[in-house]
Formats: structure tokens, C-alpha cells, sequence
């Protein structure tokens, strides 16, 4: 993988980014979407059961793909994985979405005798917090930008304070914050 | 970022650093007068704590999701992976089909899982083959092939059998108990079988049991089978069972990890035959061995089946004596005191059902029991028979009172004293004779007589307004005892109805008379509500109209103002209105009601503090939450259960009272754990904890064979069990699904009734569909469809059965869907679609909408599969004008389904 040409663009179009350079985003988002969407879609195909494929080793692994082992900067690195959480989630919504619509009962209003539930399923909860990060979004953007980025691209502290450029202590509380109002948001 | 936002960050980020008991002050401190404030922050601060993990395990299982489809499609040797049928230790199961056959049938193909395959399980599956191999029965899943992948992974190749395991089987076909006999003996044939084949199948239980259509069961799963022939005997590795074991139907040595022999087989097969007679194992283990381990370290011998099934005395009757031997016998703790082969055991059930003496003993506690039981009824009969003949003499006595025309004072007097002995008559001696078994008869047949006798009284009582008010009270006591659904009661719905509308017709005429009869207006009250209570069930509109009156009667009571029974009079029957509004959809009607019942309940404490105001403010408050959590206001319910739970607790431990309080506590815990749906509708561990608080708070309530309602509430207890259970515990879900359908197949009368042995059996075929039984699935959902038909043939237009037969007629859909059967699924679509219609129409609760939306979404999807845009574009765009801008969606389930709809109808441009 190292040195392909693929990787060489992709890392080119992250430093151009960090310069300040908006359309090297615009390159960047469906090489990168491509790919993640591309690994999910193998994931299915393939025989893997028993592993618990977590979001975040997609996201590595579109990144050993994309950038292997090429020389690139902490920093870019970790921008790397704030575009790449951004379109893990985006992946893990449409695919809750087509489950939960596919599979009927997922969410639904369930009549248990005279009272009314609600039954949830796990892809449900995706899409309710899809739903509560746009909402945190609007009241503090960067709290959700933190959450997608540790929850869907698994950053680490360190690489979230790098994207963001703010301490890793700030990162800890703004997560407590984000956490418990999250929790509450999609109780409700 | 907003001004506000910014201050409760800094609150409560502040506020996180301190140690909880410091928190408090803090927050007094920095929040002043912000009430708004402190709230905000006291909420957050209390998500803080349980968010840790939730948000990784979610994403998590959407990940693992994916790959979960992932085998499909997939070709190993000449075969065509389909599904996964099931997951084990070393490998998983699949249902594939040959891809070179002209003829497509059905196989199973087990696979060893990547990254399993070390030496030891390579050997092992091997080992299986060669097993396999050598067993030809008829109830045994052939070998049919094997090979290897292109991976140099083994495979196996077997028989698929189509079928479910043989406990889910007997429930399911409500096998009576000679019947699951014999179907059990058929499985001892397959394992004698094995064993003269000198192969231990080790790992006996239901799931490894399948049981056809036709009813013949099939042993799958050698897996872990050992071979017991002299060239394995010193082989290790095939001893090593004891990691392989599940825990419930593992022998003690099994567990203790020595040698294995055919009795473990015979012990398994006993707790199968435990499981399959009493409807629970006699261990509970959770599935965990070390429990099981401890067990059989500690020698804890299983208690007899009979008392295992203690809950049913029909079935304990059944099961004392020789079947609690038998099987008491197979499952003892040392082997050697087992049944010494399958055969034996076998026959001994053989034995049985011939009716000849079984090998199998106990003591002779049976001979005692049935000593007992004969003095016993002769106890019964001479008590009816004295019963009987005080009632004539109290009938004779009010005749008497009536005729003479005694003076109006004396006249009250001899009412009084009438009333006092009808009370000891129609409820002291009617409880007496319910603590004796057998008695239902002979209780129906005092109410007859006394309904005799009331029929007569009335039609002389024309002009006597006292008379006509002691004959509404009587017939309102009959009505009661004979089917009040909200009391203990002989279960007979219709007759208790009739007799409720005799009594408030008299109440009626008696108030004509003295409209401002302080007492009168009380019992009319009472009686108008029980008449409403007893409506209920069969026409919720009814009873509206009923309970309005019980109101209205309550209130000029209370306005009157000098009794002490005022206040829980109108409580209750503002309680009452509110569940009704609710039933036909209007949930902030409901709210008013609670709101005024529990004013009334402060008064009331406040004059009159005590048990009885106690009480009634416990009744107070659950109303409230009841009715806030259906108007949304999750939090509002929170705090008025805590509220009442409190009240309650105090009271069960004050008094030791029982019956009431602790059925209402039970209560209360059920209504928490349905609040839990709301609260944690993604970790639902919190409603299934409270809900079997609440399962075995009302199981505690000791029953009687002919108190419906102790019953009707537990199987409440395990339907809102069952579904807290479903999403992480599908065997834990059926166990209770299968209990509340047991108790309301027997029951179901009401529309009310029928319409949740509906749901139950909705419920039962929706774990069937997720497991992958569509047998099964078919079946209870069939069953469920005609259930909810009845209920709505009785009372067309009930809203809550209307949305339990969406929900159903939605799981047939999808049942047919994932059949390809276009032309059925086709069919449930429209039916759906119209029902959610009618429900939308009726309904005053426009959260009832999103059955709309999700019928025209399984319409659209249905269409799209099929391949028909266009069909499949116009569902959707219906199903996106559910939500209109005047009454857009209010919660997250609501823009769901808006966001689907719309998603959907992107997808489908977009191609």
C-alpha cells in the first residue's frame, strides 16, 4: 500500500487542507467515504463471525488503506480521523437506518395489552443519537464534533485535542458534559 | 452558544469535581433562585454516572451488525450458504442449499469458526463426523456430506431439520401432559439408541431437540458427543468435556469434571423431562456454570416437579406422585442412583401411562394426600350445605322486614342488622370458602340462590326507597363477587354486568327519592364506578359514560361534606375516569382527573391523617404518574411513582397487610418498569429489573383457583417482563411470554382479555420471527390475528386492540415478505394500512399516527423489493404526510419515522 498513488493524494490533499485549503476537503470527503463504504460492504460479505467489528477498526483500517504507512504528520493524521468519524457515522446511520426500516418492530410503538412501550433495538439507538448529536450540534457544536470523533472514528484524546487544538483536559470534561446530556436527550 | 448553556457548564462542571454529598450544598449555593437552572443541572448530573459505556456498545452493535449478514450469499463446496441458524462454541450453523442439485433442499451446514481452528477442534470436528456416521435413527439428524473449504476449513453437511426445540414444540401445540410423555419417549429412543452405539451424546437439552412439524422429534448436535469404545478410552482430549457443557442440563460430574457415562445422559434427559412437565427447570442457574458448579458441589437435591408447578394446582395434581418420582429419580445427584440406562427410564414413563405401578418411589405421601383430600370434601359439602340455609333465613328476614311495614326507625335497625348478615354471608363466608379448594361450585351456587331471592325482593320494592337502596347494595355485592375485574372475583364477566346495571338502575330510583342522601350518593357512587369497571372490558365508551355518572355522584357527596369515606369515593372514581379517557385517547383529559383526585388526597390527609388517607394518596399519585407518562412527561411520572412506591412500601411493612398492599405495590412496580420503556428505551435492564420486582411482588399474593384477578396481574407482570427481556434475552422473554399466555388461554373472555392473549400471542410470534422461526412465527401470529378479530367482533372500534391487530397484521407482513410471498404480504400490507386508518381516525392521541406511518412504510418497502418504484414512492410520500406541519412529529421515535419515509423516497430518486 505504501506509496500508491491513492495515498500519496490522500496525504497531499491533508496537508493541503491543514494550509487552509477548503477544496482539498471537498477532494478528500468521497475518497475517503468511498472507502469506508466499500469496507462495511466487504464486512458483510465476508466471513467474519465472532469478531466484534467495532467502528473504529473500519475507520483504521480505511486508513491503512488510504495513507498505510506513508510519512505524514501527527496533526494530519488525526484530521484523518476527524473527516473519517464524521463519515463512519454517516455509514452506521444509513445502515441503521435500512435495518431498522428493513426489520420491522425495531422502535416501534409496541401494544402490550392495555399500555403502550416503546421496544428498542441497538440500531435504533445509533439513529437516536444521530439525531441528539444534531441537536447538541446546535446548542455546542464542538461537544459533538468531540463525541463523533471518539465514538465513530475512536480517537483518542490526544488526537481530538490535535484536530481541535484545545488541552486533553478540556476534551475529558467537555466529554462528561456531552455524555450526560446526550443520555439524557435520547431517553427521552 | 447560548448565555444559559454556558452557565449550567460551569454549574456542572463545578459541581462533577465535588463528592456527591457535597453537591447539594454547592448547588443551593450557586444556583440561588434559579430554580430553572438547578434543575437543569441536578438532571445532568444524574445521566452522568450511567452514560459511561452506553454510547460505545450501541455503536458496537451496529458494527457488528454488518458483519453478522456477513456469511450470506457465500458458496462452500457445492453448497449456497442462506442464514445463520445458530452460533455454538466452536462454529456456527448455517442453512445452505445445494447449488448444483436440480432439486433445492434444504441442508445444514456447520462450519468451524475462523480463527477457531486450532489442532484440538479440527480433531474434534472430525471426531464428530466419524460419529455421526455410524448413527442411523429415525430421530436423529443424518450426516448427509463433508468437506472442506477453499480455506482448508472442515464443514459438515446435515440433515436441516425444520422444526423447533421440543420444550417451545409442547408449549406451542399445548401437548397435554400424557402427550409430551410420549414425545419424550421417542427422544429416550433416539439416545438408547446412541448408547447401544456406544456414544454419549453429552450435551443433551431442548434447543438440541428439534421437534418437525408432524411432530417427530430429531437429536441434533454430536458435537460434543463421546465415543465410549476401548480405542478412545484413554484419550484425553475426549474427556475434556467439561468445558463444553451447558450448565442447566449438565450431570454434577459433569460439572465437577469426572468421568462422563451414560448416566449423565439420563440425568440431562431427566431435567429436559423436569423442564418439559413442570415449565421450569428445578435449578436456576442463569446459565452460568459456576452457579451450577456450586450446586452440585453442595448437593442441593431438585425439589419435586409438583412443586415446581405449585403456581397450577391442576398440573401439581397431575404431576404428584408417579412423575415426580420418575423424575425425581433421573436426576439424583449420584449416578449410580439414577435409572442405571435410558431404557429403564423409559419404560418406567411407559409404565405410567399404562396406568402400571412405576419402579420409581418416593414415600407414600401420595397415600396421605389422597386420605386428605377425601375428608376434605365431605368438610366442603357440609359447609355449602349450611351456607345454603343462612342465606334462606336472611332473605326471610328482609321479607319479613319489608311486609310488616315497621316503622321507619325500627325498619333502618332491621336493615342494618339484614345488611350485616348479607355482608357475613356474601363475603365472610364466601372468603372462608375460598381457601377451600373445590368450593367454586358451591360459592356460584349461593350467588344463584341469592340472586333468586333479590329478583323476588325487587319486584315489590316499587315504592320503598330504603328497600330499593339495601337491593342496589346487594346486587352490587353479587356483581362484584361474580366478575369485578378489579377485584378478587369468580370470573363471570357477563352475569356480574347484569347484575351491576340492576343495582345502579335501584340506586337510581332509591336517589330519586332522597337526591341528598349523603350515604345514598356514596354507594351509588361505588356502584356506578364497579358498573363501569365491569363495562370496561367490553365496551370502553360504555363505561365512559358510566364512571361520569360515579363522578358527578362522588362529587355532590363531597360537596356535602361530612363523611369520612367522601374523600376515597370521589379518589377512585376519578382514578377510574382517567384510565378510561385514556383508553379512547384522551390522555390530557386523563391528566385533569389525577390532578383533582390528588387535591382531594391532600385534603384528605391533611383532615384525616392515617392509613386510610395514606392510602389514598399512594392511589393519588400512581394515578398521576400514570397519566403524566402518556401525556410525555416522563419525568413528571418518575416522581410521582417514587412518591407512591414510598407510600407504599411503608404501608406493606407497617401493617403486613398482604392482599391490598402489596398488590398495589406490585402494581406500582409495574407501572415503573413501563415507565423504564421511556426513560431507558436503550438499556431496557432497568425496566426488566423493575418489572420482575413487580412479578414476584404479585406472585407473593397468595391465589386462589378462582381469583382471576391475582392471575390476570401476573400475566401482566410477565408480558411487561417478557418485553423488557426481548432485546437482550430472547429465552428469558419466551419463558415469560409462554407463562402469560398460559394463564390467558385459559382466561380470555372480555374483549379486553381476548385482545391481550392477542398481543401475547403477537409478542411470541415477533421472538419467533427474530429467531428465524417462521413456523412458529406463523403460527402464533395466525392465532393472534383471529384473537384480536374476536375482540373487536365484541367491541368494534376499541383503540387498543385496533393498535395491537396493526402490530400484528405488520409482523405477518414481514413474515410473508421474508418468504418472498409476495401475494400474502401484498395482502397484510392493505389490511394494515386500513386498520391504522381507523385507529388514526378514532384515536384522540395523535401519537397513535405512527402506526400509520409505519404500515405505509412496510407498504413502500414491500413495493421496492418487488421491484414496483413507483408503488413503493407513493407509500412513502403518504407515509411522510402523516406528519403535517400542523401536528409535526414530537419525539424521537415520531421524526424516525418522518426521517425514514424520507430517506426512503430519497433512496428511490436517487436509483
Amino acid at each position: 500500500m505504501e506509496g500508491s498513488p491513492a495515498a500519496a493524494d490522500v496525504t497531499r490533499l491533508l496537508v493541503r487542507w491543514r494550509e487552509g485549503n477548503e477544496e482539498a476537503l471537498q477532494s478528500l470527503t468521497p475518497i475517503v467515504y468511498e472507502e469506508l463504504r466499500r469496507l462495511a460492504e466487504s464486512y458483510m460479505r465476508r466471513e467474519s463471525a465472532g469478531h466484534t467489528l467495532q467502528a473504529t477498526a473500519l475507520v483504521h483500517e480505511a486508513y491503512m488503506r488510504l495513507i498505510g504507512s506513508a510519512e505524514i504528520q501527527f496533526q494530519d493524521r488525526a484530521h484523518f480521523f476527524g473527516i473519517a468519524a464524521r463519515l463512519m457515522r454517516q455509514v452506521l446511520v444509513q445502515h441503521a437506518r435500512t435495518k431498522g426500516a428493513l426489520k420491522r418492530g425495531s422502535g416501534r410503538k409496541e401494544s402490550l395489552d392495555e399500555a403502550v412501550v416503546i421496544s428498542a433495538e441497538g440500531s435504533d439507538t445509533v439513529i437516536a443519537l444521530d439525531d441528539a448529536l444534531r441537536k447538541l450540534a446546535e446548542l455546542d457544536e464542538r461537544k459533538s464534533q468531540i463525541i463523533e470523533m471518539r465514538y465513530f472514528g475512536g480517537l483518542t484524546a490526544e488526537e481530538i485535542a490535535a484536530v481541535l487544538d484545545i488541552s486533553t483536559a478540556t476534551i475529558g470534561r467537555e466529554l462528561k458534559l456531552a455524555h450526560a446530556w446526550l443520555y439524557r436527550q435520547i431517553g427521552q | 452558544m447560548s448565555v444559559e448553556w454556558h452557565r449550567i457548564e460551569e454549574v456542572f462542571q463545578a459541581a462533577s469535581e465535588l463528592p456527591p454529598v457535597e453537591r447539594q450544598r454547592f448547588l443551593a449555593e450557586s444556583c440561588g433562585e434559579d430554580r430553572d437552572l438547578l434543575n437543569e443541572v441536578q438532571s445532568l448530573l444524574a445521566c452522568e454516572s450511567q452514560a459511561a459505556d452506553f454510547f460505545e456498545k450501541a455503536i458496537g452493535e451496529v458494527a457488528t451488525s454488518i458483519t453478522d449478514e456477513s456469511a450470506n450469499d457465500r458458496r462452500i463446496g457445492p453448497y449456497r450458504i442462506l442464514r445463520k441458524l445458530g452460533q455454538g462454541g466452536m462454529g456456527a450453523v448455517y442453512l445452505a442449499e445445494r447449488n448444483d442439485d436440480q432439486y433445492h433442499k434444504h441442508v445444514a451446514l456447520k462450519l468451524v469458526r475462523q480463527g477457531m481452528d486450532t489442532p484440538w477442534l479440527l480433531e474434534r470436528f472430525r471426531y464428530e463426523r466419524q460419529i455421526l456416521a455410524s448413527l442411523e435413527h429415525p430421530h436423529i439428524a443424518r450426516l448427509l456430506d463433508g468437506g472442506t473449504t477453499e480455506d482448508g476449513l472442515p464443514y459438515i453437511v446435515m440433515e436441516y431439520v425444520e422444526g423447533r426445540p421440543l420444550t417451545g414444540y409442547a408449549a406451542a401445540q399445548n401437548l397435554d401432559i400424557p402427550a409430551r410423555l410420549r414425545l419424550f419417549r421417542q427422544v429416550c429412543g433416539a439416545v438408547e439408541y446412541a448408547h447401544r452405539k456406544l456414544v454419549i451424546h453429552r450435551d443433551l437439552k431442548p434447543a438440541n431437540i428439534l421437534v418437525a412439524e408432524d411432530g417427530t422429534p430429531r437429536l441434533l448436535d454430536f458435537g460434543t458427543a463421546k465415543l465410549v469404545s476401548p480405542e478412545f478410552a484413554d484419550s484425553g482430549q475426549t474427556q475434556t468435556g467439561a468445558q463444553m457443557l451447558t450448565p442447566d442440563y449438565a450431570s454434577p460430574e459433569q460439572l465437577r469434571g469426572e468421568p462422563v457415562t451414560t448416566a449423565s445422559d439420563v440425568y440431562s434427559l431427566g431435567i429436559i423431562l423436569y423442564e418439559l412437565l413442570a415449565g421450569r427447570r428445578p435449578f436456576d442457574t442463569a446459565g452460568r456454570a459456576s452457579i451450577a458448579l456450586e450446586r452440585a458441589l453442595t448437593g442441593t437435591e431438585a425439589q419435586a416437579p409438583s412443586r415446581a408447578a405449585a403456581p397450577e394446582p391442576k398440573l401439581r395434581r397431575t404431576l404428584a406422585g408417579d412423575l415426580d418420582n420418575i423424575v425425581l429419580m433421573a436426576v439424583r445427584k449420584e449416578p449410580e442412583r439414577r435409572y442405571s440406562s435410558v431404557e429403564q427410564f423409559s419404560e418406567d414413563i411407559r409404565r405410567h401411562l399404562d396406568g402400571l405401578p412405576v419402579r420409581a418411589r418416593a414415600d407414600t405421601v401420595s397415600y396421605r394426600v389422597g386420605k386428605f383430600l377425601r375428608r376434605n370434601r365431605l368438610a366442603v359439602g357440609a359447609v355449602a350445605a349450611a351456607v345454603v340455609a343462612l342465606f334462606g333465613g336472611i332473605a326471610i328476614a328482609l321479607w319479613q322486614a319489608h311486609e310488616a311495614r315497621l316503622s321507619a326507625e325500627r325498619a333502618q335497625r332491621r336493615f342494618a342488622d339484614v345488611r350485616a348478615l348479607a355482608n357475613t354471608f356474601l363475603f365472610d363466608v364466601q372468603d372462608k370458602l375460598r381457601t377451600v379448594p373445590g368450593t367454586l361450585a358451591v360459592r356460584k351456587t349461593l350467588v344463584d340462590t341469592a340472586l333468586l331471592h333479590l329478583d323476588k325482593l325487587s319486584r315489590e320494592a316499587d315504592d320503598d326507597p330504603a328497600l330499593q337502596y339495601e337491593l342496589a347494595s346487594a346486587y352490587d355485592r353479587v356483581g362484584r363477587i361474580l366478575g369485578n375485574p378489579a377485584e378478587a372475583n369468580l370470573g363471570n364477566l357477563a352475569q356480574a354486568r347484569q347484575n351491576c346495571a340492576k343495582a345502579v338502575a335501584l340506586f337510581d330510583k332509591a336517589l330519586r327519592a332522597q337526591p341528598n342522601n349523603e350515604e345514598w350518593l356514596l354507594g351509588a357512587s361505588a356502584g356506578y364506578r364497579r358498573y363501569a369497571e365491569a363495562l370496561n372490558p367490553s365496551s370502553s365508551r360504555d363505561a365512559l359514560v358510566a364512571i361520569a355518572r360515579a363522578v358527578s355522584l362522588a362529587q355532590r357527596a363531597y360537596d356535602i361534606g361530612s363523611r369520612p369515606d367522601r374523600f376515597d369515593n370521589l379518589r377512585a372514581a376519578l382514578s377510574r375516569q382517567g384510565d378510561y379517557l385514556r383508553v379512547v385517547g384522551d390522555n390530557h383529559g386523563a391528566v385533569k382527573t389525577s390532578v383533582h383526585a390528588l387535591e382531594i388526597c391532600k385534603r384528605f390527609a391533611k383532615e384525616q391523617p392515617g392509613t386510610a388517607s395514606r392510602r389514598a394518596l399512594a392511589f393519588g399519585y400512581c394515578a398521576h404518574g400514570v397519566n403524566l407518562r402518556h401525556v410525555g412527561d416522563q419525568d413528571g411520572a418518575a416522581q410521582n411513582y417514587r412518591k407512591c412506591i414510598e407510600f407504599r412500601e411503608a404501608l406493606v411493612a407497617d401493617e403486613a397487610t398482604g392482599g391490598l398492599d402489596r398488590r398495589n405495590l406490585g402494581l406500582s412496580y409495574l407501572e415503573v418498569a413501563k415507565l423504564e420503556f421511556y426513560l431507558h428505551p436503550y438499556d431496557l435492564k432497568y425496566a426488566a429489573n423493575e418489572a420482575s420486582k413487580a412479578l414476584s411482588t404479585l406472585q407473593s399474593i397468595s391465589k386462589d383457583a378462582g381469583d382471576k384477578r391475582a392471575l390476570t396481574d401476573e400475566a401482566s407482570a410477565h408480558m411487561v417482563l417478557g418485553t423488557a427481556l426481548r432485546s437482550y434475552d430472547s429465552a428469558g422473554a419466551r419463558k415469560h411470554f409462554i407463562q402469560a399466555l398460559r394463564i390467558r388461554e385459559g382466561s380470555a373472555v372480555s374483549p379486553l382479555e381476548i385482545s391481550n392473549l392477542a398481543s401475547t400471542h403477537s409478542a411470541l410470534g415477533q421472538l419467533a420471527l427474530t429467531s428465524g422461526d417462521r413456523t412458529l412465527a406463523r403460527e402464533h401470529l395466525e392465532k393472534g390475528v383471529a384473537a384480536i378479530e374476536r375482540a373487536l367482533a365484541a367491541e368494534p372500534g376499541r383503540i387498543s386492540a385496533l393498535a395491537t391487530k396493526v402490530a400484528i397484521q405488520l409482523r405477518l407482513l414481514d413474515l410473508h415478505s421474508m418468504g418472498g410471498q409476495w401475494r400474502d404480504a401484498e395482502r397484510w400490507a392493505k389490511s394494515s394500512i386500513e386498520t391504522a386508518t381507523v385507529l388514526t381516525t378514532l384515536s384522540g392521541d395523535p401519537s397513535e399516527r405512527t402506526w400509520l406511518a409505519d404500515a405505509l412504510i412496510a407498504a413502500g418497502r414491500l413495493r421496492q423489493k418487488q421491484g414496483d418504484s413507483a408503488g413503493a414512492a407513493d407509500h412513502y410520500k403518504r407515509s411522510l404526510a402523516v406528519w403535517t406541519s400542523e401536528k409535526p412529529p414530537t419525539s424521537t421515535q415520531e421524526r424516525m419515522r418522518r426521517d425514514d419515509a424520507a430517506s426512503l423516497m430519497a433512496g428511490l430518486t436517487k436509483r
